[in-house]
């Protein structure tokens, strides 16, 4: 099908805004040229990934990367990463979750709950770029036959 | 012999007993009632002297008396042996008169048997019955008497017979016609008869006395056992007293380790909740200061960034004519005009917000070293006062809040009270739907120690995942369109957990929520 050819669409979920500018700042750095939807709540990032009738279909033909911050004002970042993984739809959408603590019982959760890649902030931007980059070639490798 | 010991025993007691008692009540720590009904008091060591004593009077009275019953006894068959002895003497006398007669009647010899057998017997008689007669001096007297006659007779018998046999037997019958041997044998029968009634008297007399020892006997008996039974008894509620302290004493002390158990675990629980509360407030106090504290790092990293693109630029620049110049030009003036004032205002509303931060955590920590005083307080006047604070920002269409019933005065810390409930009705406000009219009810109702006090409203609600988030520091629900700290709620929960309360809430999300609060009557000592 011709809309599985659609490009990878990173949604950022992250409150601090300055964070977000330099996530954006590094993922361009390292060449990853997709758009970036960034949400700074996580009840309008839920409402564009599951779309109007909660099933996800919306993004159904376009698979996402969701950057996710555990720590958000309205709920915490487990709450989206649980809807996430239990949409048929979205579950296989890789998430790498950023967050400034490093809780070992926290990182196991998220593990547990399907998250790809964990990074503890303040982050290590060399590495973080290339965690993305590589998601991101595999996602487009995996989206354009 | 036990009459000696006993007064020793009875002057010791009450000199030494209570002598060793005294200090070892001063030195002991131990619960009086152990102490003083330990069972070598000095009561109980009376008790024991007495009761020994009733049982040695009891064995000494009987062993005196039974000797007595025995010496009188032996006195009694011996008086009796006598009696018998001195009346075979008067026999034995009249025997011989008699013979003596027969034969100076007849002359014939087989009459004098009789004679010669009194004879050959009386001396014998009168050494028996000697003893029995020498206990006082008429009965002493009278048998000498009794002697000297019978000798007086025994001779005129003997002479008429002898006066009989040399054929002389008128002279004989002159001879006891002269009634000397008459008025003996009339002598003698009276003494016998005196002596007789002596041994009698004597008998008599010692009957009396085994009488009397008998009802001595029995009367120091039965007072020596009474003494004893009433020793006992002592003995026996002395024991029961003290069992029954011990029994006692041993359920104080099971109440108080009950007690015990339970205050520690009271307190175990307290800590770990201060422990967890802990944990968790260093974990939301790391976040929150690591956030912008990211930042600062990220665009201070950026900013050298942009000092390198701009050093080279200035280094070509210096070089001289390049055609890179122009490009990097536009690039040089996008990092001056764009990111470099960028990052530094990240930078710059970073660390104001660390500083904000640092502000309320040093708020928060002033807040917890507050000394909680309890006094009464009037729970309605604390709910009046702080719907009052708030009145003006009530809007049309019958808003308010009320209160549903009279609210119980507890003894607790006033300004803690009043801070909690200005949050509440604070939030109710804040977080009402505009488009309805707001309406807030308080109750509340006295169960047991503890107070139930119920905040209503009909605002937006809470998500049931952040039902417990809402009490953390710096944790807001729902959307942001309010200003706040996310302070409110987590002020709120520590207060009451000081003053021995909590809070949670009833809550679905665009109905309304109910904030429960319990909190004892009386505010436990705070620390």
């Amino acid at each position: 099908m011709d809309d599985q050819a659609k490009p990878v669409l990173i949604i950022m979920i992250e409150d601090d805004e300055g964070h977000a500018r330099l996530i954006e700042k590094n993922i361009r750095r390292a060449g990853v040229r997709n758009e970036i939807r960034a949400f700074t709540h996580g009840t309008p990032a839920l409402a564009f990934l599951l779309g109007p009738d909660g099933q996800g279909m919306v993004n159904s033909n376009q698979a996402p990367l969701i950057l996710l911050d555990l720590n958000l004002p309205d709920m915490t970042g487990i709450d989206i990463l649980q809807k996430v993984k239990s949409c048929e739809s979205l579950k296989r959408a890789p998430v790498i979750v950023l967050t400034t603590t490093d809780d070992q019982r926290e990182i196991q959760r998220c593990y547990d709950l399907g998250a790809n890649v964990y990074i503890t902030k303040p982050v290590d931007y060399e590495n973080f770029s290339n965690a993305i980059r590589q998601l991101g070639l595999f996602l487009s490798v995996m989206q354009i036959p | 012999m036990n009459d000696f010991t006993s007064p020793e025993a009875q002057a010791k007691n009450p000199e030494n007993v209570p002598a060793q008692g005294m200090p070892q009540q001063e030195q002991t720590a131990l619960p009086a009632v152990l102490d003083r009904n330990s069972p070598l008091s000095p009561l109980t060591l009376l008790l024991l002297v007495i009761g020994s004593l009733g049982l040695l009077i009891i064995v000494a009275a009987s062993f005196i008396l039974l000797n007595a019953t025995n010496h009188d006894m032996n006195d009694l068959s011996r008086l009796r042996d006598g009696a018998a002895t001195t009346n075979q003497i008067l026999t034995l006398l009249q025997n011989a008169e008699s013979s003596q007669r027969g034969y100076l009647l007849t002359q014939d010899e087989r009459y004098l048997e009789p004679f010669n057998a009194t004879k050959e017997q009386l001396p014998e008689k009168l050494r028996q019955t000697h003893p029995v007669y020498q206990e006082n001096p008429r009965t002493k007297e009278l048998f000498t008497r009794l002697v000297t006659i019978s000798q007086r007779k025994m001779d005129e018998m003997s002479e008429t017979i002898a006066l009989t046999k040399a054929g002389k037997r008128q002279e004989a019958i002159e001879f006891v016609k002269t009634n000397s041997g008459f008025y003996q044998m009339e002598n003698l029968r009276t003494l016998v008869g005196e002596l007789d009634t002596d041994v009698n008297r004597r008998v008599d007399e010692r009957f009396r006395r085994q009488n009397d020892n008998v009802f001595a006997l029995r009367l120091v008996t039965i007072s020596s056992t009474l003494v004893i039974v009433l020793v006992l008894a002592g003995v026996f509620w002395l024991i029961l007293r003290f069992t029954n302290n011990i029994i006692s004493a041993r359920r104080d002390i099971e109440i108080l380790n009950d007690s015990l158990e339970a205050k520690v675990e009271e307190r175990t629980l307290d800590l770990l909740r201060a422990n967890s509360e802990i944990q968790r407030f260093a974990y939301i106090v790391s976040h929150d200061l690591r956030a912008p504290l990211v930042n600062v790092m990220g665009f201070t990293s950026e900013l050298s960034t942009n000092l390198t693109t701009l050093r080279e630029f200035i280094e070509k620049l210096e070089k001289g004519k390049d055609d890179s110049l122009p490009a990097l030009l536009d690039e040089a003036k996008f990092v001056i005009h764009e990111e470099m004032p960028e990052a530094l205002q990240f930078i710059r509303t970073s660390t104001t917000k660390m500083d904000g931060l640092i502000n309320t955590i040093l708020k928060l920590s002033r807040e917890g070293r507050r000394v909680l005083t309890a006094e009464p307080v009037d729970l309605n006047h604390v709910c009046e006062q702080a719907v009052g604070a708030i009145r003006h920002q009530f809007g049309e269409g019958g808003e308010g809040i009320m209160i549903e019933n009279r609210l119980p005065v507890v003894i607790s810390d006033r300004l803690a009270l009043d801070q909690i409930f200005g949050n509440l009705l604070d939030n109710s406000i804040k977080y009402r739907i505009p488009a309805r009219p707001l309406h807030v009810t308080i109750r509340g109702k006295v169960s047991g120690k503890r107070v139930l006090i119920e905040v209503e409203d009909n605002g937006r609600g809470i998500a049931p995942q952040d039902h417990e988030r809402i009490f953390e520091l710096f944790r807001r629900s729902g959307a942001q369109d309010q200003p706040g700290e996310g302070l409110g709620l987590a002020h709120v929960r520590a207060l009451l957990h000081r003053l021995g309360g909590d809070i949670k809430v009833v809550s679905t999300l665009g109905q309304g929520s109910i904030f429960q609060i319990t909190m004892p009557l009386v505010a436990r000592k705070f620390e």
